[in-house]
């Protein structure tokens, strides 16, 4: 599977200082494809989505975009060229990958506009007028177009994610890659955003998700992941990992999540029903 | 009355050329002082030990002598060695060094305060060196030292008068030469006093306009 991934990792480890983040994982993602994450918080599945574009850098394993040897670790990571190494591998993800952020993480002094013409007009020197344009058709996809000239402060949670993924999408990434892009946003506003992601799916966008949202993983997912304590338990079609798992913990985890089992012990616990908070 | 109007008849002129060089050395210096001073913050939060060191050393070093010491040691020392300074440029010299290891700090709070995700949405974008500092980084982090940098202004504009000791005709040593014509102590630095204020009151303005305008579109 590797040979005809437009991008993969292989066997990563990252510590974060005394605990592994990432217990030797590997995976691959080919063109096209819509892969989904899952797994329980601190399972590690963030940190992995963020080693595919070096945000986090990890301490071992390497990383391949479509034929390129991008990084490997711990030999890219020695001496006095660490940095420039790191770098370089840095360029070359980040020149094919785009990143949605669980916090938005939108440029508070750029209006909505400036905030997705930036990258491709000072970084992929297209020229302004060009990247406004590109921008205004993107915030008409992700239904915005009217407030172009707004400032991030001034929208909702969800109207910034949608700004975020017009951002991520104006420099016309090759892979999407969504850190759990629904967590941080009020209940009522995860369904535009889910929308707006699913809509991109149809797309053929190549995508890689981080997310909580197990009904919305079914929906859209080629293939999931379940993380758990930085390993990769178990892969599979939305079909084998939602109805058929066979690792006891993938089936443990869904159990806790999605309420599917009724409540065992009183009545009075049903209206715990439907909720998704896995802790 | 009329007293002081035929006094300041004469002491006009002296006066107001001293308001000029006051002014010019506030602007200079505080010039001077904001390119080191966003220089050593930098250098504090590089990679580099070497660079992290320097920036270090300066601030603590600069801060912890008396600015007077700095510009006797500039005006008076550094012909020993040669190199010949104008008042005017010791007084620049020994202020935009001296502000430059206060201003350090200012910038840096500025810097330390952008969130983590500033930079990672930066970098995701392909942002790097130069380019993710200037459009990204800078921009923010100079809104959150304005009030910073607006009272070192203000600050600045008064101590320029430490450069009368060095023979800088500036506002004070007008006034200081004009009273040891005239005897009239209180008319003379009274109006000193009132000619600081001349400038720093509408600075004090301006970096709050500066404020308000950096603060647009923030919650």
């Amino acid at each position: 599977m590797p040979e005809t991934s437009i991008l993969s990792a292989t066997d990563i480890v990252k510590d974060f200082k005394t605990q592994r983040a990432l217990d030797v994982c590997s995976f691959g993602v080919r063109e096209g494809e819509v892969v989904v994450i899952i797994g329980p918080s601190g399972s590690g599945k963030s940190t992995l989505l963020r080693c595919l574009n070096l945000i986090e850098v990890p301490d071992e394993g390497m990383l391949r975009l479509a034929d390129e040897d991008v990084l490997s670790m711990p030999r890219d990571g020695l001496g006095r060229k660490r940095h420039s190494n790191i770098v370089r591998a840095r360029t070359t993800l980040t020149g094919s990958t785009s990143m949605v952020f669980q916090k938005f993480n939108l440029f508070p002094h750029m209006t909505v506009l400036d905030n997705i013409a930036a990258a491709p007009h000072f970084v992929g020197s297209v020229p302004k007028e060009l990247a406004r344009k590109t921008a205004i058709d993107l915030l008409e996809r992700v239904g915005l177009a009217d407030r172009q000239s707004a400032f991030p402060a001034q929208l909702s949670g969800g109207q910034q994610q949608r700004v975020a993924i017009a951002r991520a999408l104006a420099k016309k990434p090759r892979i999407m890659l969504y850190d759990e892009p629904t967590s941080a946003l009020d209940p009522e506003l995860v369904g535009d955003v889910l929308g707006v992601i699913r809509d991109l799916a149809a797309s053929g966008m190549t995508k890689v998700i981080v997310t909580h949202e197990m009904d919305f993983a079914q929906q859209v997912a080629d293939r999931v992941l379940f993380m758990d304590k930085g390993r990769i338990i178990e892969e599979g079609t939305p079909e084998q990992i939602f109805a058929h798992p066979v690792h006891e913990r993938t089936a443990d985890f869904l159990r806790r999540v999605r309420v599917q089992v009724p409540p065992p012990i009183s009545t009075a616990d049903t209206d715990l029903r439907g909720t998704h908070d896995i802790n | 009355m009329s007293n002081y109007l035929d006094l300041m008849a004469e002491a006009w002129p002296a006066l107001l050329e001293g308001l000029k060089i006051t002014i010019i050395l506030t602007i200079l210096s505080l010039a001077l002082g904001l390119i080191i001073g966003l220089v050593m913050a930098l250098m504090r939060l590089s990679r580099r030990n070497l660079l992290r060191a320097i920036a270090h050393v300066y601030v603590d070093v600069v801060r912890g002598t008396p600015v007077l010491v700095q510009l006797f040691l500039v005006y008076y020392g550094l012909p020993q060695f040669g190199i010949r300074v104008t008042p005017i440029l010791a007084a620049v010299l020994a202020l935009g060094a001296n502000y430059g290891a206060y201003l350090a700090e200012v910038f840096r709070a500025g810097l330390l305060s952008i969130d983590r995700g500033q930079w990672e949405a930066a970098e995701s974008l392909g942002f790097q060196g130069r380019q993710l500092y200037r459009k990204i980084i800078l921009p923010q982090a100079i809104r959150v030292s304005l009030p910073g940098i607006g009272n070192y202004a203000n600050s600045m504009v008064k101590d320029t008068s430490l450069a009368s000791v060095v023979t800088v005709m500036e506002l004070l040593r007008s006034g200081q030469i004009i009273v040891s014509a005239t005897f009239q102590s209180f008319e003379i630095y009274l109006t000193v006093g009132a000619m600081y204020l001349a400038i720093s009151l509408p600075l004090a303005w301006y970096t709050r306009r500066l404020e308000e305008r950096s603060n647009r579109g923030y919650a």
